[in-house]
């Protein structure tokens, strides 16, 4: 059994990767095309594009980006919530609005030639640009793309001459400003304005030079203007960062401050380096204050609730990184401990950059044993020779818990920006939800129906049957959904004084769950979920039970034809027991064989059922995956069915094995 | 059947052998479904092949005053109450006061309602348009190769305002008939069956064959091949393959697109049994024999194993052929197979999204009957067909429906 079972999977699993890559091959036949378009459509720079490109190896031919995924698949495990404790550059400045994005850049005191970064300002919401620094000034560079304006303060200890240079495609635009002691010298960039002077589209970057090696500081805010946060609400991109490390030894590049890596329900984020005791007597002070004012009110609506502070402890620091140039060099990566004043870099590893992006991961293993992690502000990375780096998606990640372990990484879904697993994950619970129990209707029915017709053959009742099961065999599917939406809606007409009132809209035509599912009891929600799946569930059991009753009522017709039956006939036993225990054993066989193809039949079959029947399962989804040539999701839903259907068929091959012991599975 | 005479002995001395196909044409001709659902499938593809002529409009012929007109009334007899040849009257589109539409007939009857409703560009007079055989209508290429423009039936008129049309099951939404585009639509659905089974039939057996025959090397690898095909799901790839192929592809080619999709999934189950067929086929002594004779493998397959395989294709794929009707039909109803203006049962049945638009139109829900009356008399016909080649079945064995 074991061996045959080890067989099958050695078997069957390379198929299901081979016919993974089959359909990676078809899919890809216009998805690389569309994939510009897509890209062109979102309005993104060229460097945009090129980045993206470049992250998802649209660049590669078919099969090695094939690897990749297959890489991704079954090497890079990842935790399922990993994105949800990204450490992202934190919005220092949040009583200012949502939509501004600090830029900060200090002087260093040591004597470094220039450095500079490229930042894509298109981040999540409250992500900073980071921070870069040199001796001789500050040379930072935005790439613009859904940027607005960028507003600049600046401070020195003595007044400075600061000078802020837009790179344009038509050439250098130089805006000079002074910066003062107290800060107050400001400088509004509207791009919209600009668009006079340099060709606003075609901006390579924006610089600050300073005439003097001393400290200033400057602060720029990046007012964005959300482009595509109004084309997909609520949905994230990733920033990317580039720095870049000319000239002599040891240069720096500084990427801002982390966010506090703490989860809080109403606590100030701004409290950027808590004190854990701190932040809770806060937090005690503020419930206490707002439930003695719910208690003064008369307790007029909710109570409000005790929050807790919510600490998670990171393990690991991951990030993407390669060299754009001069690869393959050495960086050393530190990260920055303490405030604003004074700031203590400590060393944590180094990573080899080579040409191609890798995902770098520094235990926390490695870290000082004096290092508090909450009180880290930035990463800085150090390189030890010539060389421009890419870093990208810098992120701590949470401590697993095992059984969060070995989830594949399907990557992320193109259209949707969300990770693929969390994606269809809902939906491949539905679908197996819905499969099962339309097989079990269908073997409840269609069991006792084929014995029926065999035993009571050419009767009335065996003819209603077989009559019933041609209809059901020849009805196509979405015909019968059609049909099925039609006598729904015919119900919506029933008056309310009629005694079937009870059946007006019963049973919903679309969806899973009502739209106030969240607001029921459990008892509610189960029958809310329950009614959702009688229309989809109908259609399959109607169209399913007509193929195995058929199959049932023919070898059962045959085993009564056999000698054994008329044996146990004639030594007298019961007929009843001559054909429940005799024949329709063996009458089973070829029932139990068909359980195999049932449900690849089902898993295929039912996707045009959910597709009219808007049921959230994967059939709808890789319905709606394909037509937007989405390929990760694609290409997660594939091997998801492939392998339901191997552990599908496998399983039929024991059931087979257990009716039958004739049948051996060593052989 | 024969009656047990006294001289039985003498009557089976004389009776001529039978050969397989005579007993099996002769139980078919027992299985009454059976030979029901041959003559609705007859008439169904004769339908299909003379759709030119049958059709009393073309496929693409919009009457625009008539959106959602329900099937025609035929009456029989003169406003006098004469008998008359079939006639239609002329209609007219008017709104209630919920603004739903409805058509009104220019009947004598309805004149005095009609008044002060209608434009008066309209200048309708109640006139009979009769029915007539070979009328003068659309034209069109019969067969393929002769212009004409007779049609079968239909109503003649040369009215360019509110041309009255003859609609058997009422029109669909740019006021197209529905019937004739069943019929032009019938060509599409009813010959991706035949074609898909022929592509797949061609394929399935002879890699069966092959693999069955030769065994070894090739049947591991070929039954690794089939193993691939057969677990890979049927919708998903029909998905991906159809939208692996550009958007913009002319009709015929989609067509043969999804011919061509869905005989890629179906031919490795047959592959599979032809495989089996041949290799119990090829164990017997008598193919030994030639073997040892020297016979050429390939005369020995075609000659020997081969038609021996053939009854069985026969079955298989009359039991096939739903599959590929479903498969276009679907494919054409999500809106991925045949495109407007052309039509298919599957794409027709579009214009029945939701409960109230069949509420208002039912004659809309035709096609899905059309495809369920075809699969229903391809199923009769090959249940006939599996027990008249099947040597199991006892020729005079009293066989009722099923």
């Amino acid at each position: 059994m074991k061996t045959y079972a080890l067989k099958r999977l050695l078997i069957s699993v390379p198929l299901v990767f081979i016919m993974t890559f089959v359909v990676f091959c078809i899919i890809n036949i216009t998805a690389s095309k569309h994939f510009a378009s897509f890209m062109n459509d979102e309005g993104a720079d060229p460097q945009v594009i090129e980045i993206e490109t470049r992250r998802l190896h649209m660049h590669e031919p078919v099969p090695v980006r094939y690897l990749y995924w297959l890489q991704g698949v079954l090497f890079d495990v990842r935790v399922t919530q990993q994105r949800r404790y990204i450490a992202t550059f934190e919005d220092n400045d949040p009583g200012k609005g949502d939509d501004r994005y600090l830029f900060a850049g200090t002087v260093s005191k040591k004597p470094l030639s220039s450095v500079s970064g490229t930042y894509d300002v298109g981040g999540e919401k409250g992500a900073p640009m980071g921070a870069l620094a040199t001796a001789e000034g500050v040379r930072a560079t935005l790439v613009r793309r859904d940027v607005q304006s960028i507003e600049f303060t600046a401070a020195a200890p003595a007044p400075q001459g600061l000078a802020l240079i837009i790179n344009a495609g038509s050439g250098q635009v130089p805006y000079p400003f002074t910066a003062e002691k107290d800060g107050s010298a400001r400088l509004i960039l509207d791009l919209d304005e600009m668009s006079s002077k340099a060709e606003i589209e075609q901006i390579l970057s924006i610089e600050i030079d300073s005439a003097k090696p001393e400290k200033a500081v400057v602060t720029a805010q990046a007012v964005s203007r959300p482009i595509w946060q109004e084309a997909y609400p609520g949905e994230q991109r990733k920033r990317t960062i580039q720095v870049s490390f000319p000239g002599t030894p040891s240069y720096y590049g500084e990427l801002g401050a982390l966010k506090s890596p703490y989860v809080s329900k109403g606590v100030d984020r701004s409290d950027w380096a808590p004190d854990w005791n701190a932040v809770q007597a806060k937090l005690d002070e503020g419930w206490k204050k707002s439930s003695k004012a719910w208690a003064e009110s008369g307790k007029r609506g909710p109570e409000p609730e005790k929050a807790l502070v919510e600490r998670i402890d990171f393990d690991r620091l991951e990030f993407e990184a390669r060299a754009v140039e001069g690869g393959p060099f050495k960086a050393e990566i530190q990260l920055l401990t303490g405030g604003p004043e004074k700031v203590t870099p400590v060393r944590i590893g180094e990573v080899e950059l080579g040409e191609s992006t890798h995902t770098h991961i520094i235990t926390f293993d490695s870290f000082p044993k004096d290092l508090d992690l909450h009180r880290v502000t930035g990463i800085r990375i150090v390189s030890v020779g010539k060389g421009r780096g890419e870093f990208d998606d810098f992120r701590l990640r949470v401590k697993e818990s095992p059984i969060g372990c070995g989830t594949p990484n399907f990557g992320e879904s193109w259209h949707k920006k969300q990770s693929v697993l969390t994606l269809i994950f809902g939906k491949v619970k539905n679908t197996i939800l819905l499969t099962l129990w339309e097989l079990f209707f269908i073997w409840l029915i269609a069991l006792p129906a084929g014995v029926y017709g065999a035993v009571r053959q050419y009767s009335t009742g065996d003819k209603v049957i077989s009559f019933l099961t041609f209809v059901g065999m020849a009805m196509p599917s979405f015909f019968l959904a059609i049909l099925m939406i039609f006598f729904v809606t015919l119900t919506y007409e029933i008056p309310k004084d009629s005694m079937w009132f009870w059946l007006n809209g019963l049973f919903p035509i679309a969806g899973r769950t009502s739209q106030n599912h969240s607001e029921m009891s459990f008892g509610a929600q189960m029958f809310d979920v329950a009614r959702h799946m009688v229309l989809p569930a109908t259609v399959a059991i109607l169209g399913g039970i007509g193929g195995l009753q058929r199959i049932v009522r023919a070898t059962m017709l045959e085993e009564r034809r056999k000698l054994y039956v008329t044996t146990a006939m004639a030594k007298g036993l019961p007929p009843s027991k001559v054909l429940f225990k005799h024949a329709l054993r063996n009458a089973m066989i070829p029932f139990v064989a068909s359980a195999g193809s049932i449900l690849p039949g089902m898993i295929g079959g039912s996707a045009f059922i959910e597709i009219i029947f808007e049921y959230p399962g994967i059939g709808k989804q890789m319905y709606e995956s394909v037509l937007t040539y989405d390929v990760p999701v694609v290409m997660a839903n594939t091997l998801i069915v492939g392998l339901l259907l191997v552990v599908g068929n496998l399983l039929a091959d024991f059931a087979l094995g257990w009716v039958d012991p004739r049948i051996s599975l060593e052989n | 059947m024969a009656d047990p005479a006294p001289n039985a002995k003498f009557v089976e001395q004389t009776t001529a052998v039978r050969s397989p196909n005579q007993i099996a044409w002769a139980k078919l001709k027992q299985h009454t479904l059976a030979i029901y659902g041959g003559l609705v499938l007859i008439v169904l593809y004769l339908a299909a092949l003379f759709a030119d002529v049958l059709a009393p409009y073309d496929f693409e012929t919009q009457f625009r005053t008539k959106p959602w007109h329900p099937p025609s009334v035929i009456h029989w007899r003169h406003a006098d109450g004469t008998f008359s040849t079939p006639f239609v009257y002329n209609t007219v589109k008017l709104r209630d006061e919920a603004y739903q539409a409805h058509f009104v007939e220019v009947s004598p009857e309805n004149m005095e309602f009609l008044k002060g409703r209608i434009g008066p560009s309209f200048k309708d007079q109640p006139t009979e348009y009769h029915l007539k055989f070979f009328p003068k209508g659309d034209p069109h290429k019969f067969l393929g190769v002769i212009a004409m423009e007779r049609r079968l039936f239909g109503v003649e008129s040369n009215d360019s305002l509110n041309r009255p049309a003859f609609f058997l099951l009422g029109s669909e939404q740019l006021g197209r008939d529905l019937f004739s585009r069943i019929l032009y639509g019938s060509r599409v659905s009813l010959s991706v069956g035949l074609i898909g089974v022929v592509i797949t039939f061609t394929l399935g057996m002879t890699i069966g064959g092959i693999s069955g025959y030769f065994r070894g090397k090739t049947d591991t690898v070929l039954q690794r091949l089939i193993e691939m095909i057969m677990l890979l799901p049927g919708f998903y790839i029909m998905l991906s393959l159809r939208a692996a192929l550009p958007p913009d592809l002319g009709t015929i080619q989609t067509y043969f697109a999804i011919i061509l999709i869905l005989s890629f999934i179906g031919w490795a189950g047959l592959a599979r049994t032809t495989r089996g067929l041949v290799m119990s086929i090829s164990q017997n002594d008598y193919i030994t024999a030639s073997r040892a004779l020297g016979v050429s493998s390939l005369s020995l397959i075609m000659k020997h194993i081969l038609p021996q395989t053939f009854s069985y294709a026969v079955v298989v794929a009359s039991m096939a052929i739903p599959g590929y009707m479903l498969g276009e039909s679907g494919l054409s109803y999500l809106g991925l197979g045949i495109q407007e203006p052309y039509s298919s049962w599957g794409n027709m049945l579009q214009a029945a999204g939701t409960g109230n638009d069949i509420k208002l139109h039912p004659w809309v829900l035709v096609p899905g009957f059309m495809i369920f009356i075809t699969i229903v008399a391809w199923n009769f016909l090959g249940d006939g067909l599996r027990d008249a080649f099947d040597p199991k079945t006892i020729l005079n064995a009293k066989k009722g429906g099923a």
